[in-house]
């Protein structure tokens, strides 16, 4: 009895001590996972191919090698799609990455994240031939030299694609004629409501053309009807955009010159005042506005058109995508580029180009665009096939870029690799005067500095919807 | 021992070597990183860009600027070059091509590589024949220039249109320098007045004419101070620190108690003293990540501490625990997640430091007549020092690095703590050195804490001896 029960304790202790070792071997990949962007922690220094993808491929899913005009490469790799090393730094949240390789079919992708892919592409690590991202990772890897020029890749695709112009135009990054990413998929922000928030719409008020006063109204009158706030914003999620892109340009008419005018102050008096009250205070958590709205948490929401699509999927009777509301200077929106771009080292850039032709194929893309929420940039989609959940957004994100008072406002350009400065500055000015209650002007002041100090170190002129500028973009001072 | 007058003793030489593959691997994964660390705080590799006094990487330095200092261009060369292409100079190439120009003439010039899209190579690969390419630029002038040398600010000599079939007589790359001198505002905060050369890699040349640039990066380093204060003035640093002394402050003392009653109860051998090991331990074996997603899906609106209220009826609506209002009841979770996460790791420590009290020792006492709590005043806790000194250390420095859970309650921004700011300096804003710094700092207080309670907590007979 004493050696069985001695046995045990020393079966107990070394279960404990495995435990132990365990919880503190995953304590130092816990910092890379523990982001609430749920993305996989996969690390980008991946150079062998991730596991065999999906069965049941789609029936577009076979690469053909693109015909080239002219032969001109001849040891530079084969036009096989399937040999490419492809590093995707969209679609990584799980159940994206899982719908994104069954429309890749054979060709293989791994999921990065944007520091270190960077970092490695910038090493001159030479393990990538297509890099998947958005518009704003360019830059960096502009500055330095480390991507190809696409001009001929894009010139063979004309030949029997069309691909959206502005967004080729935004692939320039301000050059002539280097092209750093081929265009392969827009996004935007729309807004989403329950249709049990639509009987407390204010009177005259019309839902696809409402603007930003109506709105406040509107979430108002769920407050006191309900007793509880049901609009959302997601604070946690691209809150920097719907600052960036959809407010400041509304109120304002820029997104960066008039960072600190008294119309900006007024906007974030009236923002601290009367739409921030009536948001639910748990969106300081909210990263995909679709759970809080599927859970019914939330009735009216704004968020990125992938972080809606679970809710109008699920239940597109329940729910309605309308434009994002105007201001006094217009209905600001933001639209969002996704590019394939080759680096200048890529072991394969034929293997690259036979992606970047599969992906721009007519069929990818609406595929993509049906099970992944991001629209064509190609001309020639079948928007006939849609779910119904899709559909809703389609329709949404064409009413918005189509409004008459429909204001584009473009990613920030110039910046570099201090793209996220940007951000910070303009989510610590909310921060400031919404939540913790500084003064307005002098809150916008301080970080309208910033901005200034921001454009002056990285010379960056100033985008759409600012006028541009020769040199430095001016933050025009107060008042 | 002594040694007798002639032999020599043996060194033994095993223990060393022994100790040389860890000392290896120390070297290599732990010393060398954190050196690397330290020096991305304190060190700016891109500091100051040299001026040389001519258009040659080998010229005499004449005087250096700074990052972002604005410049006037005062001349611009392109040296042909046949050699590697470095990483230091911005090269162009340039093509002579022959070809039909826009008027019909023939047409014989120098235009930029970016121009002409080579098809047709020899089999050395040099280039020998392409067609022009169109200008994808909104607005752009549709026909390209040739020029009489390889340099735009030669004497355009034709046209010719875009498509256009060419032959490539000859290729030329050329490396770019500027001529520059800091301009007057420049000069006037402190900036070099010298003039001198500077490739083109690491300026950034603005204005209509190319008349203006500035310093986008230097190459040359030293050491500065200018990230440690960055780190310091941030305005997030003064909350971080404070929410994770805060943190500390709540979670060390609680833990202890709770832990030395664990680990009193599996000392005392109750009946099922084995299975108050297992459950005890459970919590080990969850990474801080998922406690932290539990606890968030606990205390949010929908969650099971709100229906729990609501239920018995001790409120009518939710209460929000976690937003930008209830600060505290973000931390109050923060603490919970953390007590019912880590109070394992040193319970066990407690439990292993019990074994060690001979059992003789205790009932001597309960002879004397102490009672149960007088002998874990008198007997357990002096004894069990040096086991709560380790605990002490090992907690004190997993909390400075407090991050998964603060993240999954808080969202990161209302609520921040030092380890959640490296991360954000790396990746939100791509700073490698401010966040080295904060890694720097996190690693001080760890060090300064060890250190405190190695001297704090030292027993009578270290203090002796």
């Amino acid at each position: 009895m004493r050696t069985n029960s001695g046995l045990r304790r020393f079966l107990a202790l070394l279960l404990i001590m495995t435990m132990f070792a365990a919880a503190c071997g995953s304590t130092a990949d816990d910092a890379d996972t523990a982001s609430q962007t749920s993305s996989d922690a996969d690390t980008a220094s991946q150079t062998s191919s991730d596991p065999a993808p999906d069965p049941a491929p789609e029936p577009a899913a076979a690469p053909d090698p693109e015909p080239e005009p002219a032969d001109d490469g001849d040891d530079m790799g084969s036009m096989d799609a399937t040999d490419a090393q492809f590093v995707s730094l969209q679609f990584s949240p799980v159940e994206e990455a899982e719908k994104f390789r069954t429309i890749l079919g054979d060709i293989d992708v791994t999921m990065g994240e944007e520091g270190p892919t960077l970092d490695q592409i910038l090493a001159g690590a030479g393990s990538i031939d297509v890099l998947g991202a958005l518009h704003g990772t360019f830059p960096p890897l502009a500055r330095e030299g480390a991507l190809t020029n696409m001009v001929d890749v894009l010139d063979d695709l004309s030949a029997d694609r069309d691909i959206a112009p502005a967004f080729v135009q935004s692939g320039l990054l301000g050059t002539d004629d280097f092209l750093h990413y081929v265009p392969w998929a827009q996004a935007t922000y729309i807004m989403a409501a329950n249709n049990d928030a639509l009987p407390y719409l204010p009177e005259g008020a019309d839902v696809q053309a409402i603007t930003w006063e109506e709105l406040a109204a509107w979430c108002q009158n769920i407050l006191d009807g309900e007793g509880t706030e049901k609009c959302g914003l997601p604070k946690a999620g691209l809150f920097h955009r719907f600052l960036e892109g959809y407010l400041f340009p509304s109120f304002t008419g820029g997104m960066v010159s008039e960072f600190r005018s008294q119309e900006a102050i007024e906007m974030m008096e009236w923002m601290r005042d009367t739409l921030w009250p009536t948001m639910h205070p748990e969106s300081i958590n909210y990263e995909f506005m679709q759970e809080p709205l599927l859970a019914g948490d939330v009735w009216v929401a704004f968020d990125h058109t992938a972080r809606l699509i679970d809710a109008f999927e699920s239940d597109p009777e329940q729910f309605i995508g309308f434009p994002a509301p105007a201001g006094p200077e217009g209905r600001g929106f933001m639209p969002v580029i996704v590019g394939l771009g080759i680096p200048a080292d890529a072991p394969d850039p034929k293997a690259a180009e036979a992606v970047i032709e599969y992906l721009t194929r007519p069929e990818v893309q609406g595929e993509v665009l049906s099970q992944l929420g991001f629209y064509p940039v190609v001309d020639g989609v079948d928007f006939s096939g849609l779910s119904a959940g899709v559909q809703i957004e389609a329709d949404t994100v064409t009413a918005q870029a189509n409004s008459p008072d429909a204001l584009p406002a473009l990613l920030p350009v110039g910046l570099g690799d201090r793209g996220g400065e940007i951000n910070q500055i303009f989510k610590d000015a909310f921060d400031r005067i919404v939540i913790d209650g500084e003064d307005p002007a002098e809150a916008l002041d301080a970080e309208g500095d910033n901005l200034q100090t921001l454009f002056d170190e990285t010379g960056a002129p100033c985008w759409d919807p600012d006028p541009i500028t020769d040199g430095p973009c001016i933050v025009k001072a107060a008042g | 021992m002594a040694a007798k007058p002639g032999v020599r003793r043996r060194i033994r030489l095993t223990p060393y070597l022994l100790i040389l593959p860890t000392l290896l691997f120390l070297a290599a994964f732990f010393a060398y990183p954190m050196v690397q660390g330290l020096i991305l705080a304190v060190y700016d590799d891109e500091a100051t860009l040299p001026l040389l006094d001519s258009p040659d990487l080998s010229g005499d330095k004449v005087g250096g600027l700074a990052q972002g200092v604005q410049l006037d261009v005062l001349g611009q060369q392109g040296n042909r070059f046949d050699g590697e292409v470095t990483n230091d100079l911005l090269t162009e190439q340039w093509f002579r091509i022959t070809g039909t120009g826009s008027e019909g003439a023939p047409a014989d010039g120098w235009a930029p590589e970016t121009r002409v899209r080579v098809r047709d190579e020899a089999a050395d690969g040099t280039p020998r024949g392409g067609t022009i390419r169109t200008k994808l630029a909104a607005g752009a002038d549709p026909l390209t220039d040739l020029y009489e040398t390889p340099s735009e600010s030669a004497e355009i000599i034709a046209r010719i249109e875009a498509r256009e079939a060419v032959a490539i007589e000859d290729v030329a790359t050329l490396e770019l320098w500027f001529e520059v001198v800091a301009n007057d505002d420049a000069i006037a905060e402190g900036a070099t007045d010298a003039q001198g050369w500077v490739p083109s890699r690491f300026i950034q040349v603005m204005g209509e004419e190319g008349e203006r640039a500035r310093v986008d990066r230097g190459t040359d380093g030293e050491f500065t101070s200018r990230f440690v204060e960055k780190m310091f003035d941030d305005r997030k640093f003064g909350p971080a620190w404070q929410t994770t002394l805060i943190l500390m402050a709540l979670i060390l003392p609680l833990q202890f108690v709770l832990a030395t009653l664990m680990a009193l109860v599996i000392h005392a051998r109750l009946k099922a003293t084995s299975w108050f090991l297992y459950l005890f331990s459970l919590p080990m074996g969850m990474s801080d990540l998922a406690v932290g997603i539990l606890f968030f899906s606990m205390f949010t609106s929908s969650g099971m501490i709100n229906s729990v209220l609501e239920g018995f009826g001790f409120i009518d609506d939710p209460k929000v625990f976690l937003s930008a209002d209830t600060r505290w009841w973000i931390i109050a979770a923060i603490v919970l997640a953390e007590l019912w996460r880590a109070t394992s790791i040193v319970m066990v420590i407690i439990v292993s430091g019990l074994q060690a009290i001979p059992d003789e020792t205790l009932e001597a006492a309960e002879l004397f007549g102490a009672s149960y709590w007088q002998r874990v005043r008198h007997i357990m806790l002096p004894l069990l020092r040096p086991s709560i000194q380790v605990a002490l250390i090992l907690r004190t420095i997993l909390a400075f690095q407090v991050f998964a859970v603060v993240i999954a309650l808080g969202g990161g921004e209302v609520v921040t703590v030092l380890a959640n700011e490296t991360y954000r300096q790396y990746f939100g804003l791509r700073n490698t050195n401010v966040a080295s710094a904060y890694a720097i700092f996190i690693l001080l207080l760890s060090l300064a804490s060890a250190f405190f309670y190695l001297r704090a907590l030292r027993s009578q007979q270290e203090l002796n001896a």
